[in-house]
Order: structure tokens, then C-alpha cells, then sequence
């Protein structure tokens, strides 16, 4: 084919090309390795060498030309494509399609939002066993049968004679004669007591309970712990407010308020109005306990403390019944992430 | 435990700080004050005392009647329609500017009105209706000795009636026997406040009544001496059964008790006062004046006031006369010898009883009263000779009541002070404080402790009886917390060594294993850990491999649950109402027999997922559950698991699912619901599927599955082969077989009954195209 002709060729295919494919298609059939182009380069070998050099410019002439018109003629096509986008317009305000994930239940969140805080101090997080016996639920924090102060933990039995544990002090001797001192252990457990539920009461709850125990352990000890972990809690500094309570395993024993997060103590809704709210049980681990955990309570002496983790996420998010945490309602568990 | 301002006033000099200020202060030093409030806070001083000095009837209404009261000086007219009103009686006039309470206790201010063209000043008001307790009937008539008071406003008599009550819990005392009376309270609020108590004269343990002949022949045999360490009677006679005091009668209102009549009331005041509960027998009731103190018969019969029969046991403690139980210990008074109108003889007791008997008797009976709430917590036996003559001297304020016997006091080891050593460095060392020694012996004199010096030694503490809790040195540190103020201590956080805390693997196990299961779209469940019958059986469950409760809230919590299946998949039809579709999971412990039923439950910690689809394929559904199952797997980097047929859970349908198996470990189940499990719970046209794990076993795994491969850079063919096979396993064991290690990925395209076309990636070289070659001509022999 001479020159010329594959010139006009090249320019009536190139006529026809609207689209970025059919563009690319003619580079290849005329600009590619084994394209239109490099075929005549290759029948330049067989001419004598005189017309050799004419040709070969003439060719890459050519080669100049093609490369020209596809570059203009991808310009153009770029030009008709901004033109046809503006008329590819869609409703952006359409919602989106989500792709299905699953919820953590706010419990479970909770557990990892304390642990992580309790790992962070040093304590060690271990989960409680849900049923226990007497000795562990009771006897071993030193509350005997037939005393008055089983009334504090309405218990549910069963026909054998275990218990759904009350409370996650449950662990404690296991906890003092599975290690040595300095113990500190953070216990995330299910709890149970055998009452009637109503909004703020139900029988199934969870709890988190810290054990500390050293040579030379305090009150100032726990109650500088206690702060620092619902400082870290609620980031920010938070006063407390210690009252006497009375537990069998503790002595002395206290229940301690926190200076209300969510107002800074000048009064809201979550706190009743009060500035303070009542968030835990605490106190110096009795000599008798750490006796009985085979501590010796001349050399150790340690602290405890115990709050609900329902109760926390009740105050956060402002939950009007306990009972939601176990009815297995999604349109209650889909709303905590 | 409520505390009454009025009464405690009676053993606190001075004038008591404002009632919220010692709220605070009893929070502080002894537990919370869980309320407080005044007493009829809307009653004012236009009620006053006055007298009917005429009545006739009102000439327009035959109902009424035109009264004429007078303060002394001056006159109103009161128009009333009262039947109980008699000239020359006292009785209470609210004036206008009064305010009263309706009997629905609304309140109203009263105003002078007219009555069928007679205006009435004012009013006569019941007892109701200035908030002297419940009494609706007719006018109030006060006592006609108070003709003295006329003119003066009714509160200025009866401060009382506007008492602030302070509350306690009464489990926050539970240690403090001591507290369940007003002179226990009234110690702690003098040593909170520091000031020095005033100690009644009834207090001393020692009496010598001298009784007037002639004397009943009463006697006393303690037989049951275990059970009672101090039995103490003393009969009176002359006894005129009447109203108490009002004052009294007010006190007991305060503090939450209903007025009955002077003797019963004299008794309840003793317990609110000492917390010493006393008992009164009616004398001319008994059969003999012998009093018996016993252990009850197994199966005898004791009636108690309410009427009520209530069968005993050998573990009972009874008072009883002449054979017959007159009262149940410490507990409940028996019918047969109660106080009515007409007693004119009668004996009071003042008892110490064993705590435990006492506990496990009341629980028992169900009969949880005043007394035993007090005696189960260990009463000081010390109190009984005070109580008794506080008792006497309350009956006497109304009636004659002659002593009619000596004391019997059956008391054989009497009760003596303890003493505990103290350093007042052990005292700081616990509490992390600089509390200086003679700040912590002022707290201990305040609270009637005996306070000894000991060179070099500290102090030795005499303990007073009436302190039952206090028996070792770390109750005194409390002593000295409470009353010195924990919120003193310096805050200290305590020292430790940067040694990293031992890491619980099963706990991060179980996090990032719910965490996927989230992720994988997966909603995380949370069920009680209790079960009933219904669905045990709904699940196919038999409810006898299930733990009871002895005491289960509801029958649908009457078991601890051995499955998470059943309380899932109601949970699943819960929500099936609200959603299309559920993906659900529970990580929770089941409870489950071990082979000796005696022995502590085995509670492994499960994990069971479920989906549900409506109109699918059961391939497909199946497919999923799988999937899903096989994704939770890798991103644990657990070893394979092998699915194999087996013995499943009754709620698996038996050809749609599998053993889980981990090397030669059972590990859990997987496959789609039984049919009729599925029709139990009506799940309609909804399928589906589940597996079941438990997550004791596989924890340990987690995390050591994967291997390092190093990627295979070279160039990869990728093709599809078609062949049959018995089933998916076989068909890719026989690739695998011989394709060997040119095999990079095997997957199925597509399956139509026994013929599977697979997907396979192969290392592109020539030993692999021999391999296919091979497996080609093996594929169309069979074929």
C-alpha cells in the first residue's frame, strides 16, 4: 500500500471513531507493534538502499501524522465526554445502601470499656464462675449461715445446694490461694438475686469488682484507686463522697458517691438533682477474708470495691428500665455501637 | 430504722442542729439517711386547745349542732356535725388561717363560714385531720386535764405531731443492734455531734422491785438454756387497760408504729427506745403461773395473734404454759394469752434469745416482726432489767399496776465487757492517715468505750455490751474513720513494681471473639442464665438434664439453662416480629449435671450464632451458616475443623447438620433447625440456621492455626474442571490427590446433584500441565 493510501485510510477510519475503545483499537491497528506502520518499516529492509532513506522519512512522517490526529482526536473525545457527564446527573439526596453489621450489647461494652481501664492501672481482668457454692459466696467472706446479713443478698439456690453467686466477691478466695501478693485483680462477673424485677430492679445483673492486696495497703490506698479509675471513667476529676456501710467481708466499709459527671455537681436529672451519685460498695478486705483466702493478715492487709455495670450504662445513655438488658430486643441493643 | 427528733431530744442537751445538716452528719459518721421530713409539715398554730362550754341544736338543720368554745377569755361558735361532742369536753379548735387534712389527705385552709344562716369561726377537727393518726371518727376529745392548755396551739402540747424523722435502712444497720432503738441513735448523733449524752436512770442492770402480797405464785423453768441465756418476768396487777399518753402515743407514730392501748404501747416504746423487745401475757389467761421456756414438740400447733396456726418444729423456741405454746420466742405473740380491755393481771417479759433460732425460726414461719428483726441480731442481754423497769414506769403514767411478784431473772452467765487492744498507729496504718492519738481516744469516750492507757502499748478499750460488733482491732479502726472523716485521709495511689499483670488469654479470647461475630453482622444477645419448662421442651430439651432452682422467681425461670438454644431462638422469634430477618449470637455459660449430682455444676461457656432467611434454599441457607462459620474460624486462626455426621442436639434437624470436630475434640454442631423444633416456635416461613460452640474448648486454639506461606510469584493458571464425585469432599480430594503442590486454590463454581465444576489456580509449569494431563484422562475414564 503506498503512503498516501494508508493515509487517507488512516483518515476515514479515524472519521468514524466516537468512542475512547474504538480510538485505542485504530493506535493498535496502525500505531502498534504488529500495526499497518511497522509492517511498512519492515518492507523498507527489501528496498535498495538509495530509496531506503526517502521512504523511511516519508514513513515517519506518517507516524508523526497518525500520532497527531489520535492525541487531537482524544482531546475531542475527552471535550464530548465532559459535555455528556452533566447530563449524567443523579439524585445524590438518595440514602445509601448499608451493609449489614452486627452490635455488641452495651454489657459487653461496658466490660471492655472498665477491663481496659483496669488493665491500664495493672490489675489483672478474670471472669467470675457463675455458680458457686456457699463457702465461696458466703462463708469465705465470713457471713455464716443464719446471719442477719444474708438478708443483704437475696439468693437464689439450687435443689443441691449451689448458688447463682450474689456478688462477684464470690471469687475472692479463689483469687488468694490461686496467687501471692501483690495481688490485683479486676473480677467481671453475672450476678443474680432473687427479687422481683421492676424498672430499676432485676434479677440478673453484672458487676465488676477490684481486689488489691500488699503489705501495706490503705484506706487512703483505696480511695485514691477508686478515684483515678472513675477519673479515667468519665475523664475528668470527679470528687468522691464516703460514707459508713456495712459489708461482713470489709472493714471498715464504705459506700461512695462520685461528684455527678454530667452537671459538675450543680444538679440534673441523672443525678436527681443531688450533684452526687451513689456508684459503689468498698472497703479494707476483713483479716478474717484474707485467713480464710490463706493470707496471713498480720503480713497483708488489701481493698475491695464492687459497682454494677448496668448502673453505668444506665446513667450514660439515660435508660429508663434495667429490664431492657435482657429482653433481647434489637431495637434496644442496635442503638449502643 | 426511723429516728424521731422528739424523742431523741430526751438524751441530747441543747438544741439539735437543723434537720438536714444532721442528716448529713448521721451519713457520715453511721450510714445514709435514705429521708428525712417533718411530720404534718403543714400544720400551724391556728389550732389551739379549747373547750365545749355549750351546744344546741342549729334551729335550720337537724344534722347540726351550734357549738359555743371558749380558750377561757374568749367565745366562738362552731357549727359541727359531729355526734361525739359533749358540753365540757377538750378538743382541738382550728381557727381560719388553720390548715387540716382531709381523710384523702389533701390539705384545705380553714375559713369562717356560714351554715344555714349561722356562721361557724372555725372547726373542730378528728384526730385525722391534724395528723394525730388515723382516727376519722367524730372530734378528736383530748384528755380533760388539759383544760391548763386552753387557748395554747395544739403543737405547742403535742411538739410531736410535728416530729422530723430522720430514716435508715434498716440492712445498713444490720451489725449494730445497738441502733435499733433511739438511745443507740441518740449515742452515735452525741458522738457525731461531740456532745456528752444524757444517760436515762432506768440504765443500770440492777434492780430490786419490792412486789406487794399477795404475790402470784409465778415461776419460770428455762429448758432450752442454749437457746435463751437470759429469761426475766415480773406480773402486775391493778393493770387498767387504757389509751396511753398522747405524747406517747405520738412518739410511736413517729417512728412508724400504730397506738393500741397503754400496755401494748409501753412495751413497743421500751423496743423503740432500747431496742429491747418486751412481751406482755395476759396472767388470768394462763392455765398456771408456770412459764416454760422450750424447744417446741415436732408438729405442735401455736396460734399466734394474727390467728393464724402455724405447725413447729423441734427447732422452734416456744414460751409455754401448761403445755400449750403461749408464744413463739422472740418472735410472735401466741393468741391465748394476748392483752385485751379486761386484763387486770398481767406479766411482762424481758428475754435474750440465741440470734441464729431466732432467724431461721421467723424466715421460716414467715413471721419477720419487730422483735425478731432485733433479736437476730445478737440484743445485749444487759437490757433486759432496764427495759423492764422503763416498762413499768410507762404503764403507771395510766394505770395503778402493783408489782405482784418478785424479779425472776433467769440470767445464768451474765454478759460482761470486753476489752480489745489498741496502737494508735495500727489505726493509721490502715487508714493511711495522721490521725493523732488523743483526736482517736475522744472518739472512743464518746461512744461509751472504757479508754486505758498502756505504756508502749497503746490503749486497752473496755467495750460496753451493748457493742456487740465491735470485737477486734480493726472494728476500732473503723471507729475512728467514721467519726474522724474518711474524706480527711490523703489521697494515696498505691506503690507498685512495673512488673506487666499476668494477661488473660480467655478474656481476650472471648472479646475478639464477639467482636468478629459482631462484624460479621451478627447481633450480640443477652438472655438469662435461668430457663423454664416450656421452652426446654419447645427446644426438644428434656428438662430433667437441667438444674432446678429451689426457689425460682417464675416457672419460666425455673432452671439454669443447659442450652443458650431455646432462650436464643425465642429471642430470634422476638425480634422476627420487628426485622425480616435476625442474625443473633450469645457467648453465655450453660449448666449442666455432672455424673454426681452433688457436685459443683460443670458450666462451660458457649457460643451459639443463628440466621434466619425467608424463602431460601436449605443448600443455600446451609451454605451461609457454614460461611460463616468458616470466616469466624480463619480470622481466629484456629486449625481446620472437619464437619462430620453424628449424635446432635435434639433441636438439629438430623440430616441438615453436623459434629464440629477440632483434631479428634468435639467442639460444637452446625446445621439448620429441626423441623418440629422450628414449628414450636412458630417460626412460619422463616428458616434457620445455627452452630453452636463451646468456647472452653476452643480458646486454647485460638490463634494457632496459621502457618506462614510464602505467595507464589510465578505465573498462575486458572481453570474450571467438571467430574463427579459422591460429594464436595470427595471431589476435591480427588483433584488435590493429583494435582499435589501444583494446586494454589480449589473452589466450587457450581454443583448440579453428584456433578461438582470446580475453579482451580495452578502454578503454570510444565510438571503442573503434566499433572492436568493426568487428571484429565483419570476424569474421562470414569466418566
Amino acid at each position: 500500500m503506498t503512503i498516501a493510501a494508508l493515509r487517507r485510510q488512516f483518515q476515514q477510519e479515524l472519521k468514524k471513531v466516537n468512542q475512547d475503545r474504538q480510538l485505542e483499537a485504530l493506535r493498535i491497528r496502525y500505531l502498534g507493534r504488529k500495526g499497518l506502520l511497522n509492517r511498512l518499516f519492515q518492507q523498507l529492509a527489501k528496498l535498495p538502499p538509495t530509496q531506503r532513506r526517502r521512504r523511511g522519512q516519508a514513513i515517519n512522517q506518517l507516524k508523526n501524522f497518525f500520532r497527531q490526529e489520535i492525541a487531537a482526536r482524544q482531546d475531542q473525545l475527552n471535550q464530548n465526554l465532559l459535555t455528556h457527564l452533566e447530563k449524567e446527573k443523579i439524585d445524590i439526596s438518595l440514602p445509601g445502601k448499608k451493609p449489614k453489621l452486627g452490635h455488641l450489647h452495651p454489657i459487653t461494652l461496658m466490660k471492655q470499656e472498665v477491663a481496659n481501664i483496669f488493665q491500664r492501672m495493672g490489675f489483672e481482668v478474670i471472669e467470675a464462675q457463675e455458680v458457686n457454692d456457699d463457702y465461696h459466696n458466703f462463708g469465705a467472706l465470713d457471713i455464716p449461715a443464719d446471719h442477719p446479713a444474708r438478708d443483704l443478698w437475696d439468693t437464689f439456690w439450687t435443689r443441691e445446694g449451689f448458688i447463682p453467686i450474689t456478688h462477684t466477691s464470690a471469687m475472692q478466695n479463689w483469687i488468694y490461694r490461686q496467687r501471692q501478693p501483690p495481688i490485683r485483680v479486676a473480677v467481671i462477673g453475672r450476678c443474680f438475686r432473687h427479687e422481683a424485677t421492676d424498672a430499676s430492679h432485676e434479677h440478673t445483673f453484672h458487676q465488676v469488682e477490684a481486689v488489691y492486696v500488699d503489705h501495706q495497703v490503705s484506706v487512703a490506698n483505696l480511695l485514691a484507686t477508686l478515684k483515678a479509675f472513675f477519673n479515667a471513667f468519665y475523664h475528668q476529676e470527679l470528687p468522691l463522697k464516703i460514707r459508713p456501710s456495712y459489708f461482713p467481708f470489709v472493714e471498715p466499709g464504705l459506700e461512695i458517691a462520685i461528684g455527678c459527671p454530667f452537671c459538675h455537681g450543680r444538679g440534673c436529672p441523672v443525678c436527681q438533682q443531688s450533684g452526687w451519685i451513689e456508684i459503689l460498695g468498698a472497703g479494707q478486705i476483713h483479716p478474717q477474708v484474707l485467713k480464710n483466702g490463706g493470707l496471713d493478715p498480720k503480713k497483708y492487709r488489701g481493698f475491695a470495691w464492687g459497682l454494677g455495670l448496668e448502673r453505668l450504662i444506665m446513667l450514660r445513655y439515660q435508660i429508663e428500665d434495667i429490664r431492657h438488658f435482657h429482653r433481647g430486643d434489637l431495637r434496644f441493643s442496635q442503638q449502643f455501637r | 430504722m426511723k429516728i424521731s427528733q422528739t424523742w431523741i431530744s430526751d438524751f441530747l442537751p441543747g438544741q439539735l442542729p437543723p434537720a438536714e445538716q444532721l442528716a448529713e452528719k448521721l451519713s457520715a459518721s453511721l450510714a445514709e439517711v435514705s429521708n428525712w421530713q417533718e411530720r404534718n409539715a403543714w400544720l400551724n398554730e391556728k389550732i389551739i386547745v379549747a373547750k365545749i362550754i355549750s351546744l344546741r341544736p342549729h334551729p335550720q338543720a337537724d344534722h347540726l349542732q351550734i357549738a359555743q368554745l371558749s380558750n377561757g377569755q374568749r367565745h366562738w361558735q362552731v357549727i359541727s356535725a359531729a355526734t361525739n361532742i359533749r358540753r365540757g369536753q377538750i378538743v382541738p379548735l382550728a381557727l381560719p388561717g388553720a390548715t387540716v387534712q382531709t381523710p384523702k389527705g389533701d390539705l384545705k385552709t380553714i375559713t369562717a363560714r356560714e351554715f344555714r344562716g349561722q356562721i361557724s369561726a372555725g372547726m373542730m377537727t378528728s384526730a385525722q385531720e391534724v395528723g394525730a393518726g388515723s382516727d376519722q371518727q367524730g372530734i378528736w376529745i383530748l384528755p380533760s386535764d388539759w383544760e391548763k392548755h386552753l387557748g395554747q396551739p395544739l403543737i405547742k402540747i403535742l411538739p410531736a405531731l410535728k416530729d422530723v424523722v430522720w430514716e435508715i435502712e434498716n440492712k445498713a444497720l444490720t451489725h449494730r443492734p445497738d441502733c435499733f432503738g433511739q438511745l443507740g441513735l441518740a449515742r452515735e448523733i452525741a458522738a457525731s455531734l461531740k456532745i456528752t449524752m444524757k444517760v436515762p436512770p432506768y440504765f443500770q442492770n440492777h434492780w430490786q422491785p419490792h412486789p406487794k402480797k399477795p404475790w402470784l405464785p409465778l415461776q419460770i423453768q428455762v429448758k432450752a438454756g442454749d437457746l435463751c441465756p437470759r429469761y426475766a418476768v415480773l406480773a402486775l396487777r391493778n393493770i387498767k387497760v387504757t389509751a396511753s399518753p398522747l405524747w406517747l402515743q405520738q412518739r410511736l407514730l413517729s417512728v412508724g408504729l400504730r397506738p393500741i392501748n397503754n400496755i401494748v404501747d409501753a412495751t413497743n416504746y421500751v423496743m423503740m427506745e432500747l431496742g429491747q423487745p418486751m412481751h406482755a401475757f395476759d396472767a388470768q389467761k394462763l392455765t398456771d403461773k408456770t412459764i416454760v421456756v422450750r424447744r417446741a414438740r415436732e408438729g405442735e400447733i401455736f396460734v399466734g395473734l394474727n390467728q393464724r396456726r402455724y405447725q413447729l418444729s423441734h427447732d422452734d423456741l416456744v414460751i409455754a404454759n401448761h403445755g400449750q405454746p403461749i408464744a413463739l420466742a422472740g418472735i410472735f405473740g401466741g393468741e391465748n394469752s394476748e392483752i385485751d380491755e379486761k386484763s387486770q393481771e398481767i406479766i411482762l417479759e424481758a428475754a435474750n434469745f440465741q440470734k441464729a433460732t431466732i432467724r431461721r425460726s421467723a424466715r421460716r414461719h414467715g413471721l419477720r416482726t419487730d422483735a425478731s428483726l432485733r433479736f437476730e441480731k445478737g440484743l445485749d442481754p444487759n437490757l433486759a432489767i432496764p427495759a423492764l423497769k422503763l416498762t413499768l414506769a410507762l404503764i403507771r403514767l395510766t394505770s395503778p399496776a402493783t408489782i405482784a411478784s418478785p424479779l425472776i431473772d433467769h440470767y445464768p452467765q451474765p454478759v460482761k465487757s470486753k476489752t480489745i487492744n489498741l496502737h494508735p498507729q495500727f489505726v493509721n496504718q490502715i487508714l493511711g492517715g495522721k490521725i493523732r492519738a488523743t483526736t482517736m481516744a475522744a472518739i472512743f469516750k464518746r461512744l461509751d468505750l472504757g479508754v486505758k492507757k498502756k505504756r508502749g502499748l497503746g490503749w486497752q478499750l473496755t467495750i460496753p455490751t451493748f457493742r456487740p460488733d465491735l470485737k477486734n482491732p480493726i472494728d476500732l479502726v473503723e471507729e475512728v474513720g467514721r467519726f474522724y472523716g474518711y474524706h480527711r485521709l490523703p489521697l494515696q495511689l498505691p506503690q507498685r513494681p512495673l512488673r506487666p499483670t499476668p494477661l488473660n488469654r480467655a478474656w481476650q479470647n472471648d472479646q475478639q471473639a464477639r467482636q468478629l461475630l459482631a462484624s460479621l453482622g451478627f447481633d450480640e444477645i443477652y438472655n438469662y442464665s435461668f430457663v423454664g419448662q416450656q421452652l426446654l421442651t419447645a427446644a426438644r430439651l428434656k428438662p430433667k438434664i437441667a438444674i432446678p432452682l429451689r426457689n425460682p422467681l417464675s416457672p419460666a425461670l425455673a432452671y439454669l439453662a443447659p442450652s443458650l438454644v431455646p432462650s436464643l431462638l425465642a429471642t430470634a422469634k422476638l425480634n422476627l416480629a420487628n426485622f425480616n430477618q435476625v442474625r443473633l449470637f450469645s457467648v453465655a455459660h450453660v449448666f449442666r449435671y455432672q455424673a454426681n449430682q452433688q457436685q459443683m455444676p460443670a458450666q462451660p461457656k458457649m457460643i451459639v450464632a443463628l440466621l434466619s432467611r425467608r424463602q431460601v434454599k436449605t443448600e443455600t441457607i446451609f451454605r451461609q451458616i457454614k460461611g460463616h462459620l468458616e470466616i469466624f474460624w480463619q480470622r481466629l486462626q484456629l486449625p481446620p475443623f472437619q464437619l462430620k455426621s453424628g449424635t446432635l442436639p435434639a433441636y438439629f434437624h438430623p440430616g441438615q447438620s453436623g459434629q464440629i470436630f477440632l483434631g479428634r475434640q468435639l467442639i460444637g454442631y452446625l446445621g439448620l433447625l429441626h423441623p418440629l423444633v422450628a414449628k414450636n416456635f412458630n417460626f412460619g416461613q422463616n428458616k434457620i440456621a445455627l452452630f453452636e460452640l463451646n468456647f472452653d474448648q476452643l480458646s486454647p486454639f485460638i490463634g494457632q492455626g496459621d502457618k506462614y506461606h510464602p505467595p507464589y510469584l510465578g505465573a498462575v493458571l486458572k481453570i474450571d474442571i467438571s467430574l463427579k464425585a459422591k460429594n464436595w469432599r470427595q471431589a476435591q480430594e480427588k483433584v488435590a490427590r493429583i494435582l499435589a503442590d501444583s494446586l494454589l486454590k480449589i473452589s466450587l463454581r457450581d454443583h448440579f446433584e453428584q456433578k461438582y465444576t470446580l475453579h482451580l489456580e495452578l502454578k503454570s509449569n510444565p510438571k503442573s500441565r503434566q499433572r492436568w494431563q493426568k487428571l484429565l484422562r483419570i476424569i474421562n475414564q470414569q466418566e
